[in-house]
């Protein structure tokens, strides 16, 4: 079972040592940034005249009052979605779970963007699908390439209707793809009669605040649409979304309700409060600000200690969490984990992006929830591992 | 908010905050908001901004009762609200 493996976030403590260790790994947003004094009297405002309702029992659909506020964060990547279309979820992992349960049938082959956000794989794997790596290039996902890689899968038998992929500021990578390559993906789809599933936890965290048209923009009938709060909010508030076409939509409330039996409504109010009194912009301009200073601190710092030309490459993100290095001979970078953590610091190897164990020589860096002033500190750590003669993997001989 | 009795905001001005809260048209404010599709957990976030918005506090019951979750019946607790707090701000 996919669960008895360990998580990301946990899976690099298994080499620390003591509590001087920093963390490059987890994928945890800065919420320094939240206005708790606010949120605070809010909820308790909205305990205090909704508590009967908010604390009740709901059914699978978005709270009305819930609705203008996700369509003013999908309007910012040029689309919307109405209520008929949305369903609400407690955050896009349970949005890819009903995805891969409701939609896709066990057995059936899903495409994936690689290297893939670790719990997408492992909840489509849950659902008793089979992953295949979608075909890329240096621009990202290939649309010529996609027609033989779904034709040479269906010629050998195999169910192929759906494609999954994190288009903008991708975990792990950080790389978004262009509008033109969005074009051509959703015409090989109808073509292929593929459905996309576009994961988008942080297509609004770009550095400068620029934004990239969703896929969901370009044709909204093609394509299962995943939105969460956890990135432009807070993730312990479990609340999320998708957008789908209508008929979808009415059997991802079915799945989800299997799943889960009801959303939060306390959380779906509280979102819903926060937003008709404060709007977006301002807590999303606040995230920027933190992580594109982070970003730069780390990249600045990768830069200075491990240079342009040496094994290591990397570019810098426009946005997001997250840096990739990648080992240009290829070296499996599990061979530094214990190296990182004597010198205490930690990351993600990029095995676990991989659905069959590739993008090996990949690593993952998280600035988001580091310290301003111990970033340049864990890059002097991240170096000194990174450049020791490369160990054996460990059990070879 | 200690607004005088001469800048007080009118119904008109409270249908406003209500459309724009509620994404709905007040055509008559003694219509219930049910009744223009306003939903209970709607209701809720609308009184939640109209207590910041005003500085009081309104009975939950309110929020129970159709005949009093109309933007006229909201804003005649709003009128309530705000004239029962006068002495006390005055003396304070
Ligand atoms: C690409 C991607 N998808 C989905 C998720 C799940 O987010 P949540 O369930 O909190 O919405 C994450 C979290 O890091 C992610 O990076």
């Amino acid at each position: 079972m996919w669960t008895d493996i360990r998580p990301e976030v946990e899976m690099p403590r298994l080499f620390e040592r003591g509590g001087d260790v920093i963390s490059f790994a987890g994928g945890l947003p800065d919420l320094d940034v939240l206005p708790l004094e606010t949120i605070s009297a809010q909820l308790s405002r909205l305990v205090r005249l909704g508590g009967k309702l908010a604390l009740q029992y709901t059914t699978p659909h978005v709270a009305g009052a819930l609705v203008p506020a996700i369509n003013d964060l999908m309007a910012r990547e040029g689309t919307t979605a109405g209520a008929d279309r949305l369903v609400p979820t407690g955050g896009s992992q349970m949005g890819l779970m009903a995805v891969g349960l409701g939609i896709a049938a066990p057995g059936e082959t899903v495409l994936v963007q690689t290297p893939a956000y670790p719990g997408a794989a492992a909840a489509f794997r849950t659902a008793g699908l089979t992953l295949h790596p979608a075909p890329e290039d240096a621009d990202g996902l290939d649309a010529a390439a996609l027609r033989e890689t779904v034709l040479r899968l269906r010629a050998a038998g195999r169910t192929v209707r759906l494609l999954y992929c994190n288009p903008t500021f991708q975990n792990p990578t950080g790389a978004t793809l262009s509008v033109a390559r969005r074009h051509e993906l959703l015409a090989a789809a109808r073509e292929l009669d593929l459905l996309l599933i576009e994961d988008n936890p942080y297509g609004l965290l770009s550095f400068d605040g620029e934004t990239t048209t969703a896929l969901h923009a370009l044709d909204p009938d093609r394509v299962i649409y995943l939105g969460t709060f956890s990135k432009v909010f807070a993730p312990g508030l479990r609340c999320g979304w998708i957008a789908a076409p209508e008929q979808l939509a009415r059997t991802l409330r079915r799945t989800t309700e299997i799943m889960s039996l009801s959303p939060s409504a306390l959380a779906q109010a509280a979102l819903a409060a926060f937003h008709t009194r404060a709007g977006w912009s301002d807590l999303l301009d606040a995230y920027r600000t933190s992580y594109k200073e982070r970003c730069a601190l780390m990249a600045d710092a990768l830069e200075a200690e491990l240079g342009t030309d040496g094994p290591w490459q990397w570019e810098r993100p426009g946005g997001g969490f997250y840096i990739w290095l990648r080992h240009r001979d290829g070296v499996d970078t599990t061979r530094f984990a214990e190296a990182a953590a004597e010198h205490g610091v930690s990351y993600v190897p990029g095995s676990h992006f991989g659905i069959d164990g590739e993008h090996a020589d990949g690593l993952r860096l998280c600035f988001s929830n580091v310290a301003r002033g111990r970033i340049a500190e864990g890059v002097t750590r991240l170096a000194a591992a990174l450049s020791a003669p490369v160990p054996a993997l460990r059990g070879a001989a | 908010m200690n607004q005088s009795q001469s800048d007080q905001p009118t119904q008109s001005q409270f249908d406003q905050l209500v459309e724009q809260v509620c994404a709905v048209t007040v055509t008559d404010p003694e219509t219930p908001l049910v009744d223009l599709g306003v939903d209970s957990l709607h209701t809720i976030a609308l009184v939640m901004a109209v207590e910041e918005r005003y500085g009081i506090e309104i009975d939950p019951e309110v929020i129970g009762d159709p005949s009093l979750t109309s933007s006229a019946g909201l804003w005649r607790s709003v009128q309530d609200q705000l004239a029962a707090a006068l002495p006390a701000r005055a003396g304070s």
